[in-house]
């Protein structure tokens, strides 16, 4: 069954007011899903559609936190990053908003065609083109300026030298947003983007909690039992990943000086602990 | 006067036992072969006719029938020759028969009489023993593929006047050393390169000794030059050598290839091949008429390696699929049916992406994200099913290029052979020779973990998401890393372990 796609006029909501007082004002907003998601306290999480494995991680970890406190998730429903903190608020059985470029009836890209219907049953989706619409290029900038505008808080988890993501950074300052954006490796060119804005003055995004305490907000605590429980080499191989972020079984073995037969078996151990994940190879950090 | 001598032909890859009756009778000078011969049969009688004459024999002018039984076998090739050259000799009277009843004759002639080498030797000789011939008369080329029998009398010859002369009992048996199984297996260690050449890539070198303890399928992801194929290369030096009737096997299939030759005495350790991505599905799996063994069955009793596995024709791969699971492959070709065998180990390796430097911790790649998934999506399906370890291979630090301790070969094949030998005991009876081979009833048979185990597969199952068939692969993995423990029993340990080895969304 098909979602009827509503209107509404920006200027009869108090929520959403500010879309009317833009510089280029959206009047009307045509949408599908729950309205009410934008009422309360909204962060906008958004980066490129190509990232690595690290921004995945790092997106995911954010949007599931702030997701398991109550904050809505807004973001594009692009690819790559995008996607990626959309589902995670959904896992976390959160609240999230995607805002499309295009008409809400059409799916661009239609690879999360799936995920696009799913939201505008259980959550929202919304756009400032009637239906019909379909997707031009100078779109995606102007839509980024509605991402930035509904929400308290923007995070830019990666972003390349001329990712998308920095135009909703800038929209973000614009509109006296609080803006983070994740540090990367220096030597990543995925995050060269958001190391340039740190360098500029954005605020690093090193605790997903900061988010939350900078919006008046208390954490709910995390339940550490998962690490306490590990055993003593568990321990000294989840330090090694720690300290190197990435680092192969190889560099492990290389480091412990232990068999490689051993080691693996401590890397699961530590991965369904849901402490480290395992990707392309090499062994990144889970929670941080 | 009618005459019988004995000889052989190849179907597929064993030999056939071939009784050629020669009849001489009167009438018009005319010489017929009969009995399902190829062009190559139909046209031995002028070699044959030179042959004789040019050795100072005397072809009969009278009328020659030649029966090659059982008549309903198609036979093909030119080893007939001296097998129809000495029935004529003796129906002529110009042999004795005596030793016609108990030994075989094969070879190819030319038109001076010299007796030539052909393919397929080894496997007709071994029908041929089965069927109590005492002796084999065979080209002096071939001679060494006759070193396996040795409670035959084999005759070497070059020319049909030595031929003659065995019939004659002039000529004796060729006394053989028995050879010995150090030097049929040859210097496999000599040709094989050593795994402690690989530096750096300790984690796989464990994969790999897991793999082929347990026969299971291996799937190697990395960048180029992180050694996929100088891994690969050197997994036949870690098997155990081939025992007698392994080597029989493999040399059966080489002979009947026609893959045999001076330079590769068959007794070269385990085979090792390597297909090009540009392979036809006939020549992975075999085919034509008549049927010419595939690359699969080649690499019977040693490793069938798919190098950048996703770049080979989609069917091609999806072809393996059957004989892989089997172990052999049959092909029906003009209402007859081949049976090939094909047990080999399965290593295939990729790249991560097309451009091939995906994850590998630089900003070399170019590939997009989609692009990415498609290339991983290629490999999905049929050969992944045959594949239980999947790792991935990072490059290798400078400083790794130095280690001294690196993992070698010997120490890897000590492992294999411990937990070859505890498979061996386990399955003994059961046709099942590795644990890669068992079946879902098998795995929970002989796979079950301890208590702890079956709970740690319990909450991986949960946590990690795996689905049913990984979770059956895990387990069969986990039981090869116990035999190579030497421990009874399947422990916590071991599964978690194996679950390293599982695939990866």
């Amino acid at each position: 069954m098909e979602t009827a796609t509503k209107c509404a006029f920006t200027a009869d909501k108090e929520f959403l007011r500010d879309l009317n007082e833009l510089a280029t004002p959206a009047e009307k907003i045509y949408y599908r899903g729950n309205l009410g998601l934008l009422e309360g306290p909204c962060v906008a999480v958004v980066g490129s559609r190509s990232c690595t494995a690290y921004g995945i991680k790092v997106a995911e970890h954010i949007a599931g936190k702030l997701a398991e406190n109550q904050i809505t998730i807004i973001s594009g429903l692009a690819r790559g990053i995008d996607t990626v903190a959309h589902r995670a608020a959904v896992d976390a059985g959160g609240k999230t908003v995607g805002v499309l470029a295009c008409g809400t009836d059409i799916c661009y890209p239609a690879s999360n065609g799936k995920l696009q219907k799913m939201m505008e049953k259980n959550q929202l989706i919304l756009s400032e083109h009637p239906d019909g619409t379909t997707p031009r290029p100078y779109f995606f900038p102007l839509r980024n300026r509605i991402i930035s505008c509904l929400s308290d808080a923007v995070v830019i988890v990666e972003a390349g030298n001329r990712s998308g993501a920095l135009i909703t950074a800038e929209y973000a300052a614009e509109q006296g947003k609080i803006l983070y954006a994740v540090p990367g490796n220096i030597t990543s060119r995925s995050s060269h983007g958001c190391n340039m804005l740190i360098r500029d003055g954005v605020t690093p995004l090193i605790l997903a909690d900061d988010i939350i305490t900078d919006l008046g907000l208390t954490p709910v605590t995390e339940d550490t039992a998962a690490e306490k429980s590990l055993g003593t080499e568990e321990k000294i191989v989840l330090n090694i990943v720690r300290k190197n972020g990435e680092v192969s079984i190889e560099e492990i073995v290389h480091k412990t000086n232990k068999k490689a037969a051993e080691i693996s078996g401590i890397i699961t151990v530590l991965e369904m602990k849901g402490l480290i994940f395992f990707e392309m190879g090499k062994v990144l950090v889970a929670k941080f | 006067m009618i005459s019988r001598v004995i000889t052989a032909a190849v179907k597929g890859m064993s030999g056939v036992r071939i009784l050629v009756e020669i009849d001489i009778a009167r009438g018009l000078p005319a010489m017929t072969v009969v009995g399902l011969g190829d062009a190559a049969v139909k046209e031995s009688r002028e070699r044959i006719r030179s042959a004789v004459t040019s050795r100072g024999y005397t072809f009969p002018g009278m009328r020659i029938t030649v029966n090659l039984s059982p008549a309903c076998i198609r036979k093909r090739g030119s080893h007939f020759d001296l097998a129809i050259a000495m029935g004529i000799l003796s129906a002529s009277g110009q042999v004795f028969d005596r030793k016609l009843a108990e030994t075989a004759f094969i070879g190819e002639l030319s038109l001076g009489g010299d007796v030539r080498g052909c393919s397929g030797i080894l496997p007709m000789i071994a029908e041929l023993r089965k069927s109590g011939i005492k002796g084999v008369v065979i080209p002096e080329e071939n001679v060494w593929e006759a070193a396996l029998f040795d409670d035959m009398d084999v005759y070497p010859v070059k020319s049909l006047s030595e031929a003659a002369d065995v019939a004659n009992l002039i000529r004796e048996a060729k006394d053989r050393e028995p050879v010995s199984h150090e030097y049929l297996c040859g210097n496999s260690d000599g040709e094989t390169a050593d795994f402690g050449d690989v530096k750096g890539q300790e984690q796989a070198k464990r994969a790999i000794t897991v793999a082929v303890a347990g026969g299971h399928g291996l799937l190697m992801t990395g960048s180029p030059a992180t050694g996929k194929t100088m891994l690969a290369s050197r997994i036949p030096g870690i098997m155990m050598p081939m025992d007698r009737e392994e080597l029989m096997e493999t040399a059966a299939i080489y002979s009947a290839a026609g893959l045999l030759g001076k330079n590769r005495p068959f007794a070269s350790g385990r085979p090792f091949r390597c297909p090009g991505t540009a392979i036809s599905k006939a020549g992975l799996i075999g085919g034509g008429y008549p049927p010419v063994p595939g690359e699969i069955t080649l690499a019977h009793r040693g490793v069938l390696f798919l190098d950048e596995v996703g770049e080979y024709e989609r069917d091609v791969i999806e072809a393996l699929r059957i004989p892989l699971e089997k172990k052999e492959i049959s092909l029906i070709r003009r209402g007859e049916k081949y049976v090939f065998p094909a047990d080999c180990l399965l290593v295939a390796a990729t790249n991560p992406c097309k451009c091939g430097y995906y994850g590998d911790g630089t900003d070399r790649c170019t590939c997009t994200e989609d692009e990415v998934r498609r290339y991983r999506g290629r490999l999905s399906g049929p050969v992944l099913d045959r594949i239980d370890m999947h790792i991935y291979l990072n490059p290798v630090n400078y400083g790794d290029l130095g280690d001294k301790n690196a993992v070698t070969s010997d120490m890897m094949r000590e492992k294999v052979e411990q937990a070859w030998i505890a498979q061996k005991r386990r399955y003994d009876g059961t046709g099942i020779r590795l644990n890669g081979s068992l079946d879902e009833a098998g795995a929970c048979e002989f796979c079950s973990a301890g208590e702890d185990g079956e709970e740690l597969l319990k909450n991986a199952y949960e946590r990690l998401k795996l689905n049913p068939r990984t979770l059956f692969k895990v387990r069969k993995i986990a039981r090869t890393i116990a035999d190579i423990d030497g421990a009874e029993n399947v422990e916590a340990y071991h599964v978690a372990e194996a679950l390293q080895y599982r695939e990866r969304e």
